[in-house]
């Protein structure tokens, strides 16, 4: 072997032991029959796999979709403007970079909690309107949908702003000046200078995003409040509550593989276009 | 009236002036080139004058009108940048049509209006890089990302285009026939251009009038020749050529004649004999303990160091400068 080759080594093994061994056995697991008392063993099967297409899991399937692409809508919406401030600052660069992940400094729960102890319905924002006189009734902030998505898009924001800065701060600004020279406006070098060269940083941006709240459970669970249920809820209960370790497999193989064909299509996206110069 | 009018600007940065109450007009269809040393500030008044920056005081004006405090979209005026700055994700062809989107912004008096394309292609024929429309930046020789920056600004037919360092970054032994063709660009296609340099004799040769800067501030306006022979301060007769200072007057090497048994002039030694291929660098010193080099162009005899030999020149060719 190379020395080269030596190097990859520590991270082959990892990814060899704490990935594609487990994969494996989720894919096996996911063709075995539940045992009736929990447990799993022969015949294989692929029974797992048909109950996918009762409409009950499509539809959490499909919302979960919806969920994760609203999450990353907003991510995106929300990162770009910030990235572009912190890339185009003069001073302070690291200071802001430093406040955006300031959040990973404590656990993701407590931050999901500190969420809940505002939203609740005697919480902070609720207590307070009802205090001013502004509402007679607490307002339904907290276990919904849209509770949810406050929570994905806070804990995932980070994750868009970092690879968009990225690439926004590589872009030279006497790009930005030559696009004003000939005639444009500020709104139009966003639009025609700006986003184009993003681009992959936005696509990255959006992947980090997308993956992690399509398959999240925690935050529908606590945000959601067991009412707004997701795809990742339905496979924590599988391997916990209902004990039917099988059908989770199943349903964790699909969402595996539907991530990784999306991530495919970025890819070839990203290339056709030859990323950044 | 001047095309173009840089009236007392000042441009202070934290710490130091930039430019310092700069005041100079540009003639329409002239070559103009401010020349100067790095940090002079020539790069910093073409900025002011593009709008990428604001004067703290003075004007700038354009047919007239002030133009001091317009953003750069609403300025005819174009830029070509040090690096040129095209766009990377676009065509050759398409950062040439990227201005032409936006022409409606600007106040356009060039008559009727006329199809883009056609005009895209012209330019592009123009600067020879019909062939090139559509690759990107990134297989684009030096030469080359020039000539589409250039196109770029030019298909929009600016009224002055500014021009950064427009050679600087190109190899060597490209910037003489590249001098000669922006020249050629420049009168063939009439358009009034500012350029910033810093080699003297990149803005002698191509500029038809040179300002020069130092330390801020404008030190001299004028023809090439009248500077070069008629420098107005010491900084302006060195940095457009070496200069010999002799009781305060100043003499250009080239003017100096070398005798071995001349009658008139002073006495010198030859110290030193250089050989430059094309002339011959002739170092001595005077009676008095100064030195002097002078250039001569097909020397008749054989000079060696230690020669006794005799330094005149014409009055005429006397340089005094006020400063």
């Amino acid at each position: 072997m190379k020395p080269r080759t030596w190097f990859l080594l520590p991270a082959r093994t990892v990814m060899l032991l704490l990935f594609a061994v487990p994969m494996l056995i989720v894919a096996a697991y996911s063709l075995l029959t539940r045992g009736a008392y929990g447990g799993q063993g022969a015949p294989w099967t692929l029974a797992n796999y048909a109950r996918l297409l009762d409409p009950l899991y499509l539809e959490i399937l499909l919302k979960s979709f919806w969920i994760a692409a609203l999450a990353t809508a907003l991510c995106l919406l929300l990162g770009f403007p910030l990235a572009l401030f912190i890339a185009r600052a003069r001073t302070r660069k690291t200071l802001w970079l430093a406040l955006v992940t300031l959040p990973f400094w404590t656990s993701f729960l407590v931050r999901t909690y500190a969420w809940m102890f505002l939203l609740r319905d005697t919480g902070l924002i609720n207590t307070i309107l009802l205090g001013l006189g502004l509402i007679s009734e607490p307002l339904p902030l907290l276990y919904n949908d849209a509770a949810v998505v406050l929570g994905l898009v806070y804990g995932y924001l980070p994750f868009t702003v970092l690879p968009i800065y990225a690439v926004l701060d590589r872009i030279g600004p006497e790009l930005l000046e030559a696009a004003e020279d000939l005639g444009a406006t500020p709104a139009q070098v966003v639009r025609r200078i700006v986003l184009p060269l993003a681009r992959p940083g936005l696509l990255a941006g959006a992947v980090l995003v997308f993956v992690p709240c399509l398959g999240a459970y925690l935050t529908p669970d606590l945000m959601g409040g067991g009412k707004s249920i997701l795809i990742g809820n339905v496979i924590q209960n599988q391997f916990t509550n209902a004990r039917d370790w099988p059908f989770g497999a199943a349903l964790s193989a699909v969402l595996m593989v539907i991530v990784m064909g999306l991530l495919l299509l970025v890819r070839r996206k990203t290339s056709e276009h030859g990323g950044l110069p | 009236m001047p095309l173009l009018e840089v009236d007392n600007v000042t441009r202070r940065y934290p710490g130091h002036l930039a430019v310092d109450q700069v005041s100079f007009s540009v003639e329409q269809g002239q070559l103009f080139a401010l020349l100067g040393p790095s940090g002079c500030g020539k790069t910093t008044t073409l900025r002011l004058i593009a709008g990428f920056e604001q004067p703290d005081s003075g004007h700038i004006r354009l047919h007239g009108e002030a133009i001091t405090h317009l953003p750069p979209y609403e300025r005819r005026v174009n830029t070509v940048f040090q690096n040129y700055a095209l766009f990377p994700h676009l065509t050759a062809r398409a950062n040439v049509e990227f201005g032409l989107r936006h022409e409606r912004v600007r106040h356009v008096g060039n008559g009727p209006a006329r199809d883009a394309a056609a005009r895209v292609d012209a330019v592009l024929d123009l600067v020879q890089m019909t062939g090139k429309a559509a690759s990107r930046p990134a297989q684009l020789s030096g030469g080359e990302k020039q000539r589409i920056a250039l196109a770029r600004s030019l298909v929009l037919e600016p009224d002055v285009l500014l021009l950064d360092e427009p050679l600087s970054a190109l190899d060597p032994n490209l910037r003489k026939q590249v001098r000669g063709e922006l020249k050629a660009l420049q009168r063939r296609t009439g358009v009034t251009f500012l350029m910033v340099t810093h080699d003297q004799e990149e803005a002698l040769s191509m500029a038809d009038c040179i300002g020069v800067m130092n330390a801020g501030r404008l030190e001299q306006t004028g023809p090439p020749r009248g500077l070069y022979h008629r420098p107005r301060t010491r900084f302006v007769a060195g940095f457009l050529g070496a200069v010999n200072w002799i009781d305060g007057s100043g003499v250009r090497p080239e003017a100096v004649h070398v005798e071995r048994d001349g009658t008139q002039g002073r006495d010198a030694t030859i110290l030193a004999v250089t050989f430059l291929g094309n002339c011959v660098h002739v170092e001595a010193e005077l009676a008095g303990g100064a030195r002097m080099v002078a250039e001569i162009q097909n020397p008749r005899s054989e000079f060696r160091p230690g020669d006794e030999v005799r330094l005149w020149w014409r009055g005429e060719d006397e340089m005094r400068p006020e400063a």
